[in-house]
């Protein structure tokens, strides 16, 4: 295990520096921040100074060198275009994460707690009627954009019914458990809808292939009993595909989150990304995108190593067994 | 003699066979409802982008300072969706937003064939590209893509040609998988053999003799392509960054009549862009359910 722990930690930190480079070099080749801040009118000495100021006259490894190190101990360097705090770039990506976060997870559990009971239930009733809902539910739901079903659920929820806030954000730390959740219940609700669909589908699909196996007929054949066979034997065997879905449903929905953000006006990593987006201010840019990028490589990390937790083939072998 | 094996391998490729072939795919699509009812749904739609401009009394999709006072108006026989929050004749604007999701699917399914299928092909033919095509593959497909879609406009600027970019980058990947596993299964027949020892070159063999036979379920893999590009570029002209402001896409629409005021007095200016972009993307995949289906039936 501290073999395959470390090598696959090993393959992390590699992806991270590569993704860094190519996303720094990229920022760096199309942006030009100094030419920016002096507008239209500006003479050669008044660019390199620019330059000098802002640090760039350096080369570009050295810069990237420098601002890779201290990215690494959490400073993301300062705004060229806003001044003083809210020029931090650290601050800024620290304040979009926390609505990100507690959206995305809370969402994660919502659709876990449904979809998952959904899909063992459709795979254990195979061919029946809930089965096909389940089925034709998810085409659906791979149709619907999020954005629509947010625009309904508005619709319904906020505007006919007045029941709900129509939209924003109240932190759990300043207008107290109550109203945050009054607020959070209808962006969770659109961001996990769709998800649930798609996981149910999944887990339906992964508990149908573990249970026409060999193991599995031997199981019932000694004459084990129907229960024990189905949630000892077979759950613990698709966990593993299960475990895959969910590491994509979490990614996927920290890239929806972007869109309900918006919907709702919740000041989240997405509607900054894209504040700072139509400023062009690339030192933002930069500290984002890598943010975000940051999020996936642990994501797949964790999803990685917890394959080794729940199957010991993937300790022995160093990869997955499929 | 060179010449006459390849004839023999493609006379036994298409021949009587492929009629009989063609006979029962259409009979498998024609008998499955949800795929004609995709297929008619995404004909409509095409039908409404290509004819809508001309059957309307005024299509304009600017700004009209004569609809002014029609501000947030509903329906009428003069602008048969209402007028938008910017005096804009809906009806006018989503012509023209279903023709911008169709010309964004539509190329960027093209692109994203064509370089999936070069990359793909060569992935499965030749073993040394194998790992890094397919760990590129990978990595591009860890990543959910509205989010690449977003830093990659995050980094080349909005527009309607970086977007097609974009995208196409996104889904290549899932072309050349497809491409990938069923060249290796190809590769591995008597007649690729066959082409070998009579000495035809693999530029031959990939593109004469294997890209033939492997092409159904990258057609199938395009709809799907089609269908979820256009939600990604309409989401992202929802978050403001897609195409420009004074284009009217359906994602845009959609942002624009967003606001709680306007959803609740006039809630046609948000549902029918979004039901518009449902029944598109809904339809198209349906279509691509039913291919498969059909595309399945008749290899078994």
């Amino acid at each position: 295990m501290a073999k395959y722990l470390l090598k696959r930690l090993g393959t992390s930190i590699i992806t991270f520096v590569l993704v860094s480079f190519v996303v720094y070099f990229l920022i760096d080749a199309t942006g030009d921040p100094a030419r920016q801040a002096l507008g239209t009118d500006y003479t050669e000495e008044q660019y390199q100074a620019k330059l000098e100021e802002y640090g760039l006259d350096a080369p570009f490894l050295a810069r990237y060198g420098t601002w890779l190190i201290h990215f690494v101990m959490g400073d993301m360097g300062q705004s060229f275009i806003d001044k003083g705090e809210t020029g931090v770039v650290a601050k800024q990506v620290i304040s979009g994460l926390g609505p990100t976060f507690a959206l995305a997870s809370i969402s994660m559990v919502v659709v876990l707690v449904i979809a998952i009971p959904l899909g063992i239930f459709a795979a254990k009733h195979k061919n029946g009627v809930g089965d096909g809902a389940v089925v034709s539910a998810s085409l659906l739901g791979i149709s619907v954009p999020v954005f629509v079903l947010c625009a309904v659920l508005m619709f319904i929820f906020a505007a006919k019914w007045k029941v709900l806030p129509v939209a924003g954000y109240r932190s759990p730390l300043e207008g107290g458990a109550g109203e945050f959740i009054r607020y959070m219940i209808l962006p969770v609700a659109s961001l996990s809808v769709l998800n649930i669909a798609y996981v149910t589908r999944m887990t339906r699909s992964a508990m149908l292939d573990v249970l026409g196996t060999d193991y599995i007929k031997s199981a019932k054949a000694k004459g084990l009993r129907q229960s024990k066979v189905f949630y000892k034997h077979a759950l613990k065997n698709a966990f593993n595909v299960i475990l895959t879905v969910i590491g994509q449903t979490f990614a996927s929905m920290l890239a929806g989150a972007a869109v309900v953000e918006t919907f709702f006006n919740i000041p989240g990593m997405g509607v900054l990304l894209i504040k700072y987006i139509n400023k062009s201010d690339y030192n933002m840019i930069l500290g984002f995108v890598m943010t975000i990028c940051l999020i996936f490589i642990v994501i797949n990390l964790v999803v990685d190593l917890l394959y080794g937790v729940f199957d010991p083939r993937v300790r022995v072998a160093g990869k997955a067994v499929n | 003699m060179k010449q006459e094996a390849v004839m023999v391998t493609k006379g036994n490729r298409k021949g009587v066979h492929l009629s009989e072939t063609a006979k029962l795919r259409l009979t498998v699509f024609f008998k499955n409802k949800f795929a004609v009812a995709g297929a008619i749904l995404t004909l409509l739609l095409i039908l409404f982008a290509v004819f809508g401009a001309s059957i309307s009394p005024n299509y304009n999709y600017t700004f009209n300072p004569e609809l002014s006072t029609l501000r947030r108006s509903a329906p009428t026989a003069q602008n048969w969706f209402g007028v938008d929050d910017q005096s804009r004749d809906l009806y006018s604007c989503c012509v023209f937003g279903v023709r911008i999701s169709l010309m964004v699917g539509f190329f960027v399914s093209i692109c994203a064939t064509v370089f999936g299928v070069i990359l793909g092909l060569l992935a499965g033919y030749f073993k040394f590209l194998d790992n890094i095509l397919m760990r590129i593959c990978d990595a591009l497909t860890s990543i959910p893509a509205i989010l690449l879609a977003l830093i990659f406009v995050a980094i080349f600027g909005p527009g309607i040609s970086n977007i097609i970019i974009a995208l196409t980058v996104i889904y290549t990947p899932a072309i050349a998988r497809v491409a990938r596993a069923s060249t290796l299964s190809v590769r591995e027949m008597t007649y690729i053999e066959a082409c070998g020892s009579v000495g035809a070159r693999w530029p031959r063999i990939l593109f004469r003799h294997i890209l033939p036979n492997i092409m159904s379920p990258i057609i199938v893999q395009m709809t799907f392509i089609f269908a979820s590009s256009i939600i990604v570029e309409a989401s992202l002209s929802f978050l403001g960054v897609g195409i420009p402001s004074d284009m009217p896409s359906l994602g845009r629409l959609i942002y624009e009549a967003k606001s709680v005021s306007i959803i609740t007095t006039a809630p046609y200016l948000t549902f029918i862009p979004g039901a518009i972009m449902v029944l598109l993307v809904l339809g198209i995949n349906l279509l691509g359910d039913g291919l498969r289906d059909m595309l399945d039936s008749s290899s078994h």
